[in-house]
């Protein structure tokens, strides 16, 4: 017995030096996908898809996840003096912060777009060929449709990495840590032609209407879309010298023409509505960032005053429009707004475009079931904790009367490309090739029937611009509708780059409007109040610089010229 | 440097004159001496196994029980300040239950995981739960002789707990029952609100705003208004008690016979907060609570002849008991709400506050709920050992099995409540809803499984001693709601061999895998070797110098590893070598997003290289004892760490991977070099004895290469070359004067008051390029502490004084003045006004946040160097004929204080050891021991 034990123990031991060792050390990672496995199963195909489209930038709350870029332009003041989209505004923002720096991640969203293009070249789902045909059919078919879309969503993302920073290195395979590469920026122009060749590329396989459910998937019209805009960019002041490139021009008017010929988009006839309602009775979207239901518009613009259960914790994050844009919008005769007009300057938000009533709120208006009282000392007014800084209220994007107190929630649209932006691309390439009147064999408008198109909307119905026959005249006119139509929506941030106005527009002073009630209840305005000094450095702010940290991180990128 | 040395002179005098009469009484006396003597042949216990203090070569500091039962503390770690020659103590959490200090072996060695290994009778398990009576020592093992059989568990220094073990004779009882109270050591003196309300509002008008108070109108001011409207709440005062309960009782029992030895230890602790308004609430309270029963019950069993077997079980029940709110919570709130913003109660009994302000203090100790927590750990260890020596003298083999097991389950009940605003008509506002209790829960197991199997050998022939260990073992983790099992496994060994018991060396090696590296790759070899010499038993030495009694070289070399850096729990947190794919970001389509596809792809980026660290460590020391009173020690070392774990967060972005995603490598180097000294000195006189302890130790570690640091031009921002953890900001020059010329600062033209910066980089403009090291790192570079134990006729003294030096604190938050409208610290009257423009020594006043004025930089860099008298005690023996009487063998009454001072010339706002959450706590504890 004792013996037996002797012999065991020593047993165990010698096991214990003999043991092999892997077994124990091995892990079961069988719940773990590998590469292998991630492309054999369609789902996953389908679910990497997706998250390629996860990369697409863009939200309410983009910006330091406060603000969009509104607040960094002449349109708008970002009411929170703590968000850094005021880096763009007191201009600190550069090599060391750059608050809508998209660099890493339009790059990783153009790896994750490799990654499937080089997953799936060789996937043929052979294996239900025969056994189940249907399948096979629904997989392949699907298949072409992920690629199509992967490839697109990798030129979108060059587009919003040119647009900021200039050219950038091309790269279109996986880069894996130790691979010997040679990465440097490749100029503006190779870039842009390998966006458009990609576009060109993918078109004949493009679909032209999303599946059923499937709403904001890239489709047909996205693509031109793109096209229309990238070739516009490309031909624009900033790309070309300071002058417009006509052939590009051309090329972009062509570009709408063809989005227009598939007959899928059209103006809304709210428009109000247009910023609000998701659903596919809205022709006007072409493409936009899904956004879920929910109340950040609301809770960031509502002013304070508002009945007790909207004006709930209201006001934080208010993107407060400028007199800067206020001004621009004309009389509802199509006359320019004049402050020394004494009738203009007595009631200057009575017989204004529509459009300003239905984008901005201003003193008086009646919204939440309370009066707006944004003059000095009334309960929404200049001064007070969380109210505006400019004299105005958001209004575009906002639903009105939303109970906050229950934390009620609604629509909103964040356009990336609607029918009506694509017009007024049309009407600024057009005019630069064929005039304000001229107009292609194979397409019934010129730029000033687009444009005007826009002004005549059900609703607005602003007068059609006549006169004005040069081309230098017309584009102003361009210019104007533009800053009008898209206020806030992400676009006169871009365009005052562009055309290369920046230097003007966003060294000027952002005005408010500052109202003093008088003893008989009327109203006194300072339309030259002063919200805040801004500042733009010519040339190195017309394009983003690549943040320091990358170019010590890797020497052979080169920085943007002029930082 | 120079600092430490007037300190330490300082503390010697101080307690000089605690000494009265020392050089009085002239008579020798007996075996007082010889316990306290540190060369008598006492073992110290190192890694698997024992060694004579005389013999060691390795580098192990060590304490016993009753060096460690001079404290009453909820974690084991905090009995431990000062106390062992080379370990960091540092606490950053007082609440009672949740004040377990981090630990540091010879500072930091690594900017991944430093934090040392703990092992409670030879296997990991959480030290900081079980009585300090169940404890015989804590030896910290810190070179590679000690660390390297340790192999990837070795790197960071290994703390050993050893429990006690019954011994052969009669049954002893020992009755230990101590109680006190503990109470806060130190209330910054915030603004009232009267000071609060006018500095704001300067503060504003400086900005340019209109006031926001009439401070007039608050107590202190000109015309105080309707105290209801103008509150004045000290939330301190009003919500925190003066002092609260703090009980431990112990119950011990051992002896044994040939055949079995038994030890058992009951121990009972509970320790209680200090909140007030804890008991206003039906059926529940919400104070912070912490009670714990320990038992232990360790048995050595010679079950038949050649066969011992040990079984040990220690078992910790706890119960913690807070409000619904964590303790962070309610100190910040109680030190950053202005007191005049509303009622602490409104005269109508409702909660005060604002739609802007509810987070009031008072509420979220009585009015959100209580947090309870109740864990269970059990301690469990079986060995069996069969004595070979018939086959040859001194070969034994031995097999071990044991487990650590815990696991806890949180019962919480959390409500939210309202709010009340008052107007001066007495009408009030409701913010907010009171909801019911709700009942949350959730529960955690974690079990640590070792095996082990031993053969050693120890053996005398002639002027030759070996002692031999080879030792396999393998460890393995379970836990909840995870496949994955955390695994290490190898074999180690160790001889040493002494030869005339002066010439002592000692190689020591492990070969151990763990299954966090590739598989190709998995093991790593840890080989370390030292060599000693005790002079003093030199036949010329000992003729020549009889006064030198002990006199010792020695020195080691050696590497140990660690794959301690892995902290994940799961494959996707600790196997880096394998590509896997995932869920990653999707996208919603559809109508209001309604139809939502989730995302997938390549997860953290595989690195099939990666290694465990290399610690290789160097030890030189020498120990000399002198007239049988005096003892010096010191050591030098110097550990560099190879193969740091890190981040490749040099990728350039170009490549596409997010920085969660990217991969790890092996990429950084740092040295951490130092000194550890010793002296004591004891004798006896007469019915006096004494010993006077004083250590000091020193690191500074040097980061040599990092591969996460980005390629900086300028050297002023270089991470490498500098300690790890080391302080970064600007290099304030003073206060803008509103006139001068000065460079362009990137952050906004200057206004006077504003800080101005040197150009670190030379070019022309001040931004964040001109950052620089200041100041030292948060672990302090220099550790200290003096010890001193007095023993006169029946009465005993004891007390340790424990300091630190080069040490220092980036302040931030609330101590920014008025920072996010936040009640201000003192240091408010340092800033700059128009009116102590010559006096500021802080940027200006402003209730908005500055880019120029904020941000990290030698102005908010405070030194957080302090010496604390960490525990004084009084004891009184009653005499031996007294008690024999009473069949009694020993009894003792004590009384102690602990943390009762702290010295600090940098820092007057807040205790430097607890700057945030719940404060520093002083304690006073009144106690019996009984031994029959």
């Amino acid at each position: 017995m004792r013996n037996n034990f002797r012999y065991s123990l020593l047993a165990i031991i010698i096991l214990g030096f003999s043991l092999n060792s892997c077994s124990f050390l091995e892990i079961d990672d069988e719940n773990m996908s590998t590469r292998d496995l991630a492309f054999i199963n369609p789902g996953n195909v389908e679910a990497m898809c997706f998250n390629v489209y996860s990369y697409i930038p863009g939200s309410f709350s983009e910006i330091g996840g406060n603000s969009t870029l509104s607040n960094a332009c002449d349109e708008a003041d970002l009411n929170n003096r703590y968000s850094s989209v005021q880096d763009f505004n007191n201009g600190t923002w550069g090599i060391f912060s750059n608050p809508d720096d998209k660099f890493s991640t339009l790059y990783a969203g153009i790896r994750a777009a490799n990654h499937f293009l080089e997953g799936s070249q060789n996937l043929d789902y052979a294996e239900y060929k025969d056994s189940d045909p249907v399948r096979y059919q629904f997989y392949t078919t699907r298949l072409k449709d992920y690629k199509t879309e992967v490839r697109f969503l990798r030129a979108f993302f060059y587009f919003e990495l040119i647009k900021r920073y200039g050219g950038v290195p091309i790269i279109t395979k996986v880069i894996n840590l130790g691979d010997e590469v040679d990465l440097t920026r490749n100029t503006y122009g190779e870039c842009f032609k390998f966006i458009a060749s990609e576009l060109n590329a993918i078109l004949p396989n493009s679909r032209t209407i999303a599946e059923t459910g499937f709403m904001g998937r890239v489709t047909k019209g996205t693509i031109y879309a793109l096209k229309t805009r990238l070739y516009l960019y490309a031909a624009s002041p900033l790309n070309n010298n300071g002058t417009y490139n006509l052939a590009l021009c051309d090329s972009s008017a062509r570009a709408f023409v063809a989005l227009s010929k598939l007959g899928l988009y059209d103006l809304n006839i709210d428009y109000r509505g247009l910023f609000l309602n998701q659903t596919a009775t809205n022709k006007e979207i072409i493409f936009d960032r899904r956004l879920p239901m929910d109340n950040f518009m609301e809770s960031s613009n509502y002013p304070l005053g508002g009945a007790a259960q909207y004006a709930y914790n209201v006001g934080a994050n208010a993107t407060c429009p400028s007199q800067n844009l206020v001004d621009a919008y004309e009389m509802a005769d199509g006359s320019k707004f004049d402050w020394n007009n004494p009738v203009h300057a007595a009631t200057p938000f009575k017989n204004r475009d529509p459009r300003f009533g239905m984008s901005i709120l201003s003193n008086g208006d009646t919204w939440n079931e309370k009066t707006v009282e944004s003059f000095v000392d009334g309960i929404d007014g200049l001064g007070k904790n969380n109210a505006t800084t400019t004299g105005y209220y958001l209004k575009k994007f906002v639903n009105e009367k939303l109970v906050l107190r229950d934390n009620r929630t609604a629509s909103h649209v964040f356009h990336i490309f609607r029918y009506g932006e694509m017009m007024l691309c049309f009407a600024e390439a057009m005019n630069e090739v064929l005039g304000p009147d001229g107009k292609y064999a194979d397409f019934t408008l010129s730029a000033r029937d687009a444009l005007n198109q826009i002004r005549n909307r059900t609703g607005v119905k602003m007068p059609a611009i006549t006169g004005s026959n040069s081309k230098e005249e017309f584009r102003e006119k361009v210019r104007n509708e533009r800053r009008v139509e898209l206020a806030f929506e992400n676009h006169r941030f871009w365009d005052v780059r562009r055309w290369m106005i920046a230097d003007v527009t966003e060294n000027a002073p952002l005005r408010g409007m500052k109202i003093t009630k008088n003893q008989d209840n009327s109203f006194s305005y300072a339309p030259n109040y002063l919200v805040e000094e801004r500042v733009f450095k010519a040339p190195a702010m017309y394009r983003y610089p690549i943040s320091n940290n990358e170019i010590v991180k890797y020497q052979n990128l080169k920085q943007t010229e002029n930082w | 440097m120079k600092n430490i040395q007037t300190k330490i002179l300082q503390l010697i005098l101080l307690l000089v004159i605690l000494m009265p009469g020392i050089d009085a009484v002239a008579q020798q006396l007996k075996e007082v001496t010889d316990s306290l003597t540190t060369y008598g042949g006492q073992k110290i216990n190192i890694g698997y196994g024992q060694q004579s203090n005389e013999k060691l070569i390795e580098s192990v500091s060590s304490i016993s029980s009753s060096a460690l039962t001079k404290s009453t503390v909820n974690a084991t770690g905090n009995a431990l300040f000062g106390r062992l020659s080379g370990l960091i103590v540092r606490q950053s959490n007082s609440e009672p239950g949740s004040d377990v200090p981090s630990l540091r072996v010879r500072g930091t060695g690594t900017y991944t995981n430093s934090e040392p290994v703990i092992l409670i009778d030879g296997y990991e398990a959480d030290f900081n739960k079980i009585s300090l009576s169940e404890i015989e020592s804590i030896s910290v093992l810190k070179d590679a002789a000690a660390t390297a059989i340790y192999g990837l568990k070795g790197a960071n220094g290994v703390i050993l707990v050893t429990t006690k073990r019954g011994k052969e004779g009669k049954t002893q009882f020992e009755v230990n029952i101590q109680s006190g109270l503990s109470n806060i050591m130190q209330s910054p003196k915030l603004l009232d609100a009267y000071n609060y309300a006018s500095l704001y509002n300067k503060a504003l008008s400086m900005d340019g705003l209109a006031p926001l108070y009439n401070a007039d109108l608050y107590p202190g001011g000109a015309t105080p208004g309707d105290p209801i409207l103008y509150p004045d709440n000290n939330w301190q005062n009003q919500l925190t008690r003066n002092s609260a309960p703090l009980h431990n009782a112990s119950f011990q029992i051992s002896g044994g016979t040939s055949g079995l030895k038994y030890y058992v230890n009951l121990n009972y602790l509970r320790s209680e907060g200090h909140y007030k308004y804890a008991d206003i609430n039906d059926g529940y309270k919400t104070q912070s609570q912490f009670d714990r029963v320990n038992i232990r019950t360790n048995l050595d069993i010679d079950l038949v002849k050649n066969l011992a077997i040990d079984v040990d079980l220690g078992i910790r029940f706890e119960d913690r008991n807070s409000p619904g709110t964590s303790s962070d919570g309610i100190w910040n709130s109680i030190f950053q709400t202005p007191g005049l913003l509303y009622n602490m109660i409104n005269p109508n009994g409702s909660i005060g506050g604002t739609t802007d302000y509810r987070n009031n203090p008072y509420a979220l100790i009585t009015a959100t709920g209580y947090q309870g927590n109740h864990a269970r750990d059990v301690n469990a260890t079986i060995r069996a050992r069969y004595d070979f020596s018939f086959i040859t003298k001194g070969l034994s083999v031995g097999a071990d099995f044991s487990v650590f097991d815990q696991s806890y389950t949180i019962d919480n009940k959390i409500r939210q409540y309202a709010v009340y605003n008052i107007d001066g008509e007495r009408t009030y506002t409701k913010f907010g809803d009171d909801t019911n209790l709700a009942w949350q829960s959730g529960s955690t197991y974690f079990r640590r499984n070792n095996y082990a199997a031993d053969v050693t050998y120890q053996r005398t022939l002639g002027e030759h001693s070996f002692d031999a260990i080879a030792l396999f073992k393998m460890t393995r983790i379970i836990r909840q709601s995870t496949h994955h099992k955390p695994s290490n496994m190898g074999i180690s060994g160790r001889v040493n061999y002494s030869f005339r018991d002066r010439y002592l060396a000692e190689a020591t090696w492990s070969y151990q895998g763990s299954e966090v590296f590739h598989p190709d790759r998995q093991f790593g070899f840890f080989p370390a070797a030292a060599l000693g010499w005790i002079v003093s038993k030199e036949k010329f030495f000992m003729d020549k110098v009889p006064f030198i009694n002990h006199l010792k070289f020695r020195g080691s070399h050696g590497v140990s590893g660690s794959d301690m850096f892995v902290t994940g729990t799961d494959v996707a947190g600790r196997i880096f070598y394998n590509q896997y794919y995932g869920g990653l970001g999707g996208y919603s389509f559809g109508v209001d997003a309604a139809n939502s596809k989730g995302g997938y792809g390549e997860l953290r980026l595989a690195n099939p290289m990666l290694t465990w660290e290399k610690s290789y460590k160097t030890d030189l020391s020498a120990d000399l004892t002198l007239f049988n009173r005096f003892d010096l020690g010191f050591t030098w070392f110097v550990d560099n760490r190879k193969d740091i774990f890190t981040l490749d967060a040099n990728a350039p972005s170009l490549i596409g991977i997010s920085s969660a995603r990217l991969p790890y490598t092996n990429n950084g180097e740092v040295t951490n070099r130092g000194y550890e000294t010793s002296f004591r000195y004891y004798d006896a006189v007469g019915d006096w004895s004494w010993s006077l302890a004083v250590m000091l130790d020193h690191n500074r570690s040097e980061v040599i290469s990092k591969g996460d640091e980005p390629f900086y031009q300028e050297a002023n921002r270089l991470r490498t070359g500098k300690p790890v953890g080391q302080i970064f900001g600007m290099v304030s020059t003073g206060l803008y004067d509103g006139t001068s010329d000065y460079t362009p600062h990137l952050w906004g033209p200057l206004v006077a008051g504003d800080l101005m910066y040197a150009n670190m980089n030379g070019d022309d403009v001040i931004d964040d390029r001109d950052v620089a090291a200041i100041g030292y790192t948060g672990i302090p570079e220099y550790n200290y502490s003096l010890d001193l134990s007095v023993r006169y006729k029946n009465f005993d003294f004891s007390a340790l004084m424990q300091g630190q030096d080069n040490v220092s604190l980036m302040l931030g938050g609330q101590f920014i003045p008025f920072r996010g409208k936040m009640n201000a610290f003192p240091n408010v009257f340092d800033s700059w006004t128009p009116e102590t423009a010559s006096t500021a020594t802080l940027p200006r006043l402003t209730t908005l946040d500055s880019q120029n004025n904020h941000r990290s930089s030698t102005s908010w860099l405070v030194s957080t160097n302090f010496i604390k008298l960490r525990n004084i005690e009084l004891g009184y023996s009653f005499s031996e004929q007294l008690l024999t009487k009473m069949h009694l063998s020993n009894t003792r009454l004590y009384v102690r204080g602990m943390n009762l001072l702290t010295w600090n010339n940098s820092f007057d706002m807040l205790d430097p050891e607890l700057m945030t959450g719940y404060p520093a706590l002083r304690t006073f504890m009144a106690g019996i021991q009984v031994n029959f």
